[in-house]
């Protein structure tokens, strides 16, 4: 997962620097076609501009984590796999096939012959082990890249062409790892340089577009690298690009960044908030969707408090029947995002239905805190042994609409007699003030991955003070997230996140909200536009129709 | 002008700069959140382990005690390095002279803007004849300070830019990029300006020696220009470096509405991202460029009117 964010001037008028705060979520991924107008005959050339919310600050792969950092260097740098973005299988790109061992911690990899990265330098197993030796040297600089390669032992060079990844446990995410634009391959000539030079130049991949310059805050430029020959499986062509420049130009402002796209000074923008979404299609433009795999938008227990009204399932219980989802997604957000029906969005792999346990049920909360001995007080928020049923969100500031959501989920739990208090953090210091014990929920917009794998990282938070009792659902929960991490074979694995997302959901662990969308607006022009797997931007098969 | 004078405002400077270097590390340091485990965050999710953390904590220094990250920090300030971003691990006076450009060609604009403008407002406000004239010029400056400048940003980019086509809304590319940031970020100190230097006509010219001016047959322009401004801009000089002060941190909000890379821009993230390496060499840029201006205002100030004798801690 990574971070999605935007500000807005709303925000701006408020706090300045200090109040704007960068948000979460999105991660890599390899591409293939979605829709967004493909019609007619693709033309060759031209150059398309487009707006992002958020500068990159570094663009080397392995380093990033920014959504909008990854939406460029999907461009520029290839994958080992790819994922198809309708079925989430994985399929080859610059490894034609590979073998996983029975246990999961071995991977062989048969890299497809005749790749060169755009400084001439052939692709070759060696590159594979500079590249994965090189994350796990970043340590702490390479979070996303480092995590996916969790228990790392070496690469063996088997042959030229075939790389074998070895580690000291079972590693079942690492597969689908290989897809994303974190661990992209890169030549050894950037592999070479000191980790803080790769940020701002340098980055040579083997991707079907070259990084011409980077200005911070500014803008970057690439351009379509002639004698592109592998374009991953599911791509809408092969050979070179369409495209033959991208300026991706950094506009904070999503008001200007809509501004900008309707008056054509851009032909693209991402991260177009719900409002400008709906102006962009009144004006005939193109409004790209896709739920972003992973985490859904959410309430999850702190792990470093212990408190009576937290601590009780019938009120953990009571808060998932309280919240009314359809209510949240028509009146704050739109039809762009989804109810949730599990606590992994339905595009995740391994996604189970949960629907019915999600319903709306505040009759139903009621009588389960009735049975718990929490009584109607005077002002209408419950009582037991004098104890108010109050708990508490802490929340960070996300350039979405978190704000009005969380006032409405509020509103939403006080009809059955639970109080809700916001307590709103700048990013960064939410989870500081969680191990302090400040907040019964955390209020996460997504954290985003196509692998069940990303719960471990959204529900299991290192080190909780208190420890589940065992046979308890959170420790079921735990067991199963890290049994999941282990599993290969794919059947037991779907079983088991199944099992868990029950677990997340019934016994109130989290409070799945809403699915959430990427949402790019594209000029009329703009034709074969898709989004990965990851719903970052594939640009490969982007084409200018008479532009 | 003499020695001891220029000697004691050095000190005096020396003084401003070490103090906002001190009271920013203070402020920062009581901020809640390691600004370690904000780099390596994604969105409250910490996917490394503890050991990468200490080794990064270690790396940047912030692994010692408050106090002595503070004396290590401030000794190599003082040899101008105050380390490397944590957020793009480049120095950090790397990141600030790579944003300098664009923020000095944006400050410079403007001052040129807000000074040309308000001077003209205040001059015809205090020449002008007509009574609803005069009131109205009057009014003009208190409105220009009251309105937000992002708003004032937002109004110009919706009609020049998005509706008419006139202008580029974002980009730093030459100067017609630079035109609606520069109105953005003149208005408010045009206004201040204006405000000011009419104020202070009004009272120069109700003075005896522009009467006796008057007296003999001056012209008004020549009294104006001659007589009355020559008195009244000491007061505007004297809060030069506040204006200076405004235009920065207004180039926050401007950088940001018109998506261009500056200091404003760089201040606004390291800020977010608790980055104190950044933060810290920008608070001792701003210092600095402050105590700077306000030096030159004093000398100014001297040449303008020579019985300001510059002797020291009276003008100080």
């Amino acid at each position: 997962m990574a971070k999605r964010s935007s500000w807005s001037v709303r925000v701006l008028s408020v706090g300045l620097a200090a109040a704007l705060g960068l948000g979460l979520s999105g991660c890599g991924g390899s591409g293939a076609r979605a829709p967004a107008g493909g019609d007619g005959q693709p033309r060759s050339g031209g150059s398309l501009r487009l707006g992002l919310g958020v500068d990159p600050v570094c663009l080397d792969p392995s380093q990033s984590g920014i959504a909008d950092a990854i939406n460029i260097e999907r461009s520029i740098v290839d994958s080992l796999t790819a994922q198809d973005p309708k079925t989430n299988a994985m399929v080859p790109w610059l490894a034609s096939s590979w073998e996983v061992s029975p246990d999961a911690s071995a991977f062989t990899f048969h890299l497809r012959p005749g790749v060169t990265f755009s400084d001439g330098s052939a692709l070759s197993a060696t590159t594979v082990r500079e590249n994965f030796d090189a994350v796990v040297k970043a340590g702490g600089r390479a979070p996303l890249a480092g995590s996916y390669l969790a228990g790392y032992l070496g690469t063996d060079v088997v042959d030229p062409l075939t790389a074998r990844v070895r580690f000291s446990r079972p590693n079942a995410q690492f597969l689908q790892a290989t897809s994303t634009v974190n661990l992209g391959l890169l030549s050894s000539a950037t592999l070479a340089r000191p980790l803080a030079d790769r940020c701002v130049s340098g980055i040579i991949g083997s991707g079907p577009f070259v990084l011409d310059s980077y200005v911070p805050r500014q803008s970057v430029t690439v351009h379509r690298r002639d004698g592109y020959r592998w374009a991953p499986a599911i791509a809408g062509h092969t050979g070179d690009a369409y495209l033959e420049t991208i300026t991706y130009s950094i506009v904070p402002d999503e008001g200007v960044r809509s501004g900008a796209l309707r008056s054509g000074q851009v032909s693209g923008v991402t991260a177009l908030p719900v409002q400008a979404a709906v102006q962009a299609r009144q004006a005939g433009l193109t409004v790209a969707t896709k739920i972003i795999p992973g985490v859904v938008a959410c309430l999850s227990l702190n792990p470093f408090v212990s408190r009576p009204a937290i601590d009780d399932s019938a009120v953990r219980q009571a808060v998932v029947k309280a919240v009314n989802r359809a209510e949240v997604v028509s009146t704050v957000l739109s039809d762009d995002y989804k109810v949730a029906t599990s606590i992994l969005a339905a595009s995740t792999p391994g996604y189970v239905d949960l629907g019915s346990s999600l319903e709306f049920d505040p009759a139903g909360a009621g009588k389960l805190l009735d049975v718990a001995g929490w009584r109607a007080g005077s002002d209408g928020i419950r009582q037991r042994n004098g104890q108010r049923l109050t708990l508490e969100v802490a929340w960070t500031t996300n350039g979405g609409p978190d704000q009005e959501v969380l006032e409405l989920i509020q509103q939403q739990v006080r009809e059955v007699g639970i109080e809700l208090k916001l307590r709103q953090f700048v990013t960064g210091q939410a989870f500081p003030a969680m191990q302090r014990g400040v907040g019964d929920y955390a209020w996460g917009a997504g954290a985003f991955r196509t692998d069940p794998d990303i719960l471990r990282a959204k529900i299991v938070l290192p080190g909780p003070v208190i420890p589940p009792k065992p046979g308890s659902p959170a420790a079921r929960l735990n067991a199963d997230l890290a049994l999941q991490a282990s599993t290969v074979d794919e059947a037991e694995r779907r079983r088991v996140v199944g099992e868990a997302q029950h677990l997340a959901v019934d016994d109130g662990i989290t409070v799945p909200v809403y699915e959430i969308p990427a949402v790019v607006g594209l000029a009329k022009n703009v034709r074969g536009f898709s989004f990965t797997a990851s719903a970052n931007l594939f640009l490969y098969d982007t084409w200018l129709e008479n532009g | 002008m003499n020695g001891r004078y220029l000697a004691t405002r050095l000190a005096h400077s020396v003084f401003v700069v070490w103090a906002a270097y001190t009271f920013s590390f203070v402020v920062l340091y009581l901020v809640p959140g390691d600004p370690v485990e904000m780099m390596v965050s994604n969105g409250g999710v910490i996917s490394v382990t503890s050991e990468q953390i200490a080794e990064l904590r270690a790396e940047f220094g912030v692994d010692q005690s408050p106090p002595a990250q503070y004396l290590t920090n401030l000794w190599h300030a003082v040899h101008l390095d105050f380390g490397r971003s944590l957020q793009r691990g480049q120095p950090a006076l790397d990141i600030i002279a790579g944003a300098v450009a664009p923020t000095v060609a944006l400050a410079g604009a403007a001052i040129v803007l807000a000074v040309t403008v308000g001077w003209a407002l205040a001059l015809w406000a205090t020449l002008t004849r007509v009574r609803w004239m005069q009131r109205l010029v009057l009014l003009l400056p208190a409105l220009g300070v009251a309105v937000p400048s992002f708003w004032i940003g937002l109004v110009l980019l919706q009609v020049l830019s998005f509706r008419w086509h006139v202008l580029p809304a974002f980009g730093d590319d030459g100067p017609r990029g630079l035109v609606l940031p520069t109105v953005t970020l003149a208005v408010p100190t045009a206004a201040f300006l204006s405000r000011m230097l009419a104020q202070s006509l009004s009272r120069v010219l109700a003075d005896p020696h522009v009467t006796t001016a008057r007296a003999k047959g001056l012209g008004r322009w020549r009294i104006h220009l001659h007589h009355a401004l020559r008195n009244a801009l000491p007061p505007v000089l004297a809060v030069a470096g506040v204006l200076v002060g405004n235009l920065l941190a207004g180039s926050v909000v401007v950088e940001t509405v018109f998506s261009r890379p500056g200091l404003g821009r760089v201040v606004e993230t390291a800020v977010t991202s608790k980055d104190i390496p950044v933060v810290q060499a920008l608070v001792v840029l701003f210092a600095i460029v402050f105590v700077t201006v306000n030096l030159l205002a004093d000398l100014a100030h001297h040449l303008l009117d020579p019985r300001v004798t510059l002797a020291g801690p009276r003008n100080g």
